[in-house]
């Protein structure tokens, strides 16, 4: 019965691809090319390496990120010319979005295994909004960047809930490197790195404690400490020099708009990205809003009911993620009214999982379970074929 | 295991809304594309100047243009916002039909320089309003005296043959970033037969699919 259970979800999660992939083959394909924020910046990196530069390092990085994702896409730049290029280079951030579907429903499952709902609402949720899937069908490092942080945060949930092996340090140290080497954006996955680092410490010295005499285990404490500090000095230097894009703006003027604000919460759901995209009627975005208010009210009840967990631990990490780089996409929208919608995207997988344990929470208190998802889910495939059909402009014919 | 007779029942259902929608629901279809067959980089949105840069305050922008199609439903215009300067004051767009060789207004619209999207089509919406395919359109901008920080790109070719941009009645060589729309059926539109028109039937098809499915597991709490 349970390998049954679990070969259904198994084909749902199936499904939900095969219906990824197409609907990104046909922004692909319907969308010509460089009409998708900053795609021409990603293709001139692209063409300095095939100059022999490398752009970050040697020469000015057309996007001003560091250029991995460009590196990764430039053998297609090779191997398939200008002509098709740019097709195989969206195919290939289609394919990091598709992947990061699998590690966020792998992070479900191990964060809630015995909610089946929950992992496969999420997935859906995921899967099924057109903007996530729109850009993440475009040249830009943003799909790059999502899978990295979904699997960094994945293997620190894998290492916090386990007995870690040495492969998944290397995992983890790996896909850090890559990650700092894509966007700037990724610095967010440190506070999750420190809980994880601070809690293995914490119980390695635990388990020392147990093991030696206190005058061996005293030798680990200014030792970590000293580490800490060199840690701390290191990163510092760090952060001024990788975040100078990002300091240098503070200097710039500040002006409130409202209508920025509105636009970023618009450009979660659907709106003002290609030039070939058009924003929903109000009342579907005052529909978001008030699912967005209801799982938002569902999760802090849910913080003030759940017992303490792993789970109910990294939820918390979740949105101390979440509301930091709200904060940064404020601060954007403060200082040059450019903020984005997208600059959240790179939080979007736990900001999903919040929002959808928000969503259970809320069904819960009224005894509606059985229907709220999935309404939620209808709404959602709805608003799905509203944008393919009625806000894509329709240019070509 | 999936319920098979609640799954066909969600499938049948969001088939027939499917079908009801796209036949009462009309569609906007672009009409006037000055972007169409831009080269890189991105058709110069980003290496074509603004028009009137550094004229910010007190100009007059004139598109004219041609339709193709019998009617008007809205246009777009790429805007561009001089950082770090804040945007401020009004602008006026008008859509004119052109009469004894005099463009009289047939659609106006004032917005504030604050609300005018960065590096991104702004689009302007109306009631649909017919127009002659053989007549002369234009679309007019005008920013007052306060307007800071907002612009108006323009290509830096001349893309759009059927018309120009005029800077302060002064006729350009260039035409600005626009494009106009029309409204239609959905099938209406299909009958003109694309290419597309298999593929996105397909996708359509799918996303009722796959949509009816995961609705039906996570509705059915014996699968989940």
């Amino acid at each position: 019965m349970q390998s049954s259970k679990s070969s259904v979800q198994t084909i749902a999660l199936i499904v939900l691809i095969v219906f990824v992939l197409l609907e990104g083959l046909f922004f692909i394909r319907l969308f010509p090319k460089f009409q998708i924020p900053d795609e021409e910046r990603y293709v001139l990196n692209v063409m300095a390496f095939s100059k022999g530069e490398i752009p970050y390092f040697t020469a000015e990085s057309a996007t001003g990120h560091p250029p991995l994702y460009e590196a990764i896409i430039y053998p297609a730049y090779v191997l398939f010319g200008q002509k098709y290029f740019h097709y195989v280079a969206r195919l290939m951030s289609l394919i990091f979005f598709i992947l990061t579907l699998v590690v966020a429903y792998f992070i479900s499952t191990t964060l809630f295994p015995r909610t089946k709902s929950i992992p496969l609402f999420m997935a859906s949720f995921f899967g099924f909004s057109p903007q996530l899937v729109f850009i993440f069908s475009s040249i830009n490092s943003d799909s790059l960047l999502l899978l990295l942080t979904t699997l960094a945060i994945f293997l620190l949930i894998e290492i916090n809930s386990k007995s870690a092996t040495v492969l998944d340090y290397v995992s983890l140290f790996m896909v850090l490197i890559t990650g700092f080497l894509t966007k700037e954006r990724f610095i967010i996955i440190l506070p999750f790195v420190l809980y994880v680092a601070i809690s293995r410490l914490m119980e390695i010295y635990r388990q020392q404690i147990k093991k030696s005499s206190s005058a061996v285990s005293n030798t680990y404490v200014p030792l970590f400490a000293l580490g800490f500090i060199w840690a701390t000095i290191l990163f510092s230097f760090f952060v001024f020099k990788y975040l100078r894009q990002e300091l240098d703006i503070a200097s710039y003027a500040t002006s409130v708009s409202f209508f920025g604000f509105f636009r970023i919460f618009t450009q979660f759901w659907w709106g003002y990205f290609g030039l070939l995209q058009y924003p929903w009627a109000l009342f579907a975005y005052g529909l978001a809003l008030v699912i967005f208010v209801l799982a938002v009210v569902g999760l802090v009840l849910y913080f003030k009911q759940a017992e303490r967990s792993l789970t109910k631990r990294w939820l918390s990490l979740f949105v101390f993620g979440v509301v930091a780089i709200g904060i940064l996409v404020v601060f954007y929208q403060l200082k040059t009214t450019a903020g984005q919608g997208r600059h959240l995207y790179v939080m979007v997988i736990p900001a999903y999982l919040l929002l959808t344990v928000g969503l259970q929470q809320i069904a819960r208190e009224f005894k509606v379970e059985r229907y709220a998802l999935t309404s939620v889910l209808v709404l959602l495939f709805i608003a799905n074929i509203y944008s393919l059909i009625w806000k894509t402009g329709w240019l070509i014919g | 295991m999936v319920n098979y007779k609640q799954l066909g029942i969600f499938i049948i259902s969001a088939f027939v809304v499917l079908i009801i929608a796209m036949t009462i629901f009309p569609i906007n279809v672009i009409d006037v594309r000055q972007l169409k067959g831009m080269p890189f980089p991105r058709a110069m949105i980003q290496t074509g100047r603004p028009l009137g840069y550094q004229l910010l305050n007190n100009i007059t922008i004139t598109q004219t243009f041609r339709p193709g199609a019998d009617n008007i439903r809205g246009f777009g215009i790429f805007f561009n916002k001089i950082l770090p300067a804040k945007p401020e004051g009004h602008l006026s767009i008008s859509l004119n039909e052109k009469r004894n060789n005099q463009f009289v207004p047939i659609y106006k619209v004032k917005r504030k320089a604050a609300n005018i999207e960065l590096n991104t089509m702004n689009t302007f919406f109306f009631k649909q309003i017919p127009v002659k395919k053989t007549a002369v359109y234009s679309l007019i901008i005008k920013e007052d005296a306060a307007t800071t920080g907002l612009s108006v790109y323009k290509s830096p070719k001349d893309p759009y043959k059927l018309g120009i941009a005029h800077l302060n009645k002064r006729p350009t060589k260039h035409d600005i970033v626009f494009q106009t729309y029309y409204q239609t059926s959905f099938f209406e539109y299909f009958k003109r037969g694309t290419k597309f028109n298999v593929f996105f039937l397909s996708l359509i098809f799918l996303i009722v699919l796959a949509g009816s499915i995961l609705v039906s597991l996570l509705y059915d709490r014996t699968a989940a």
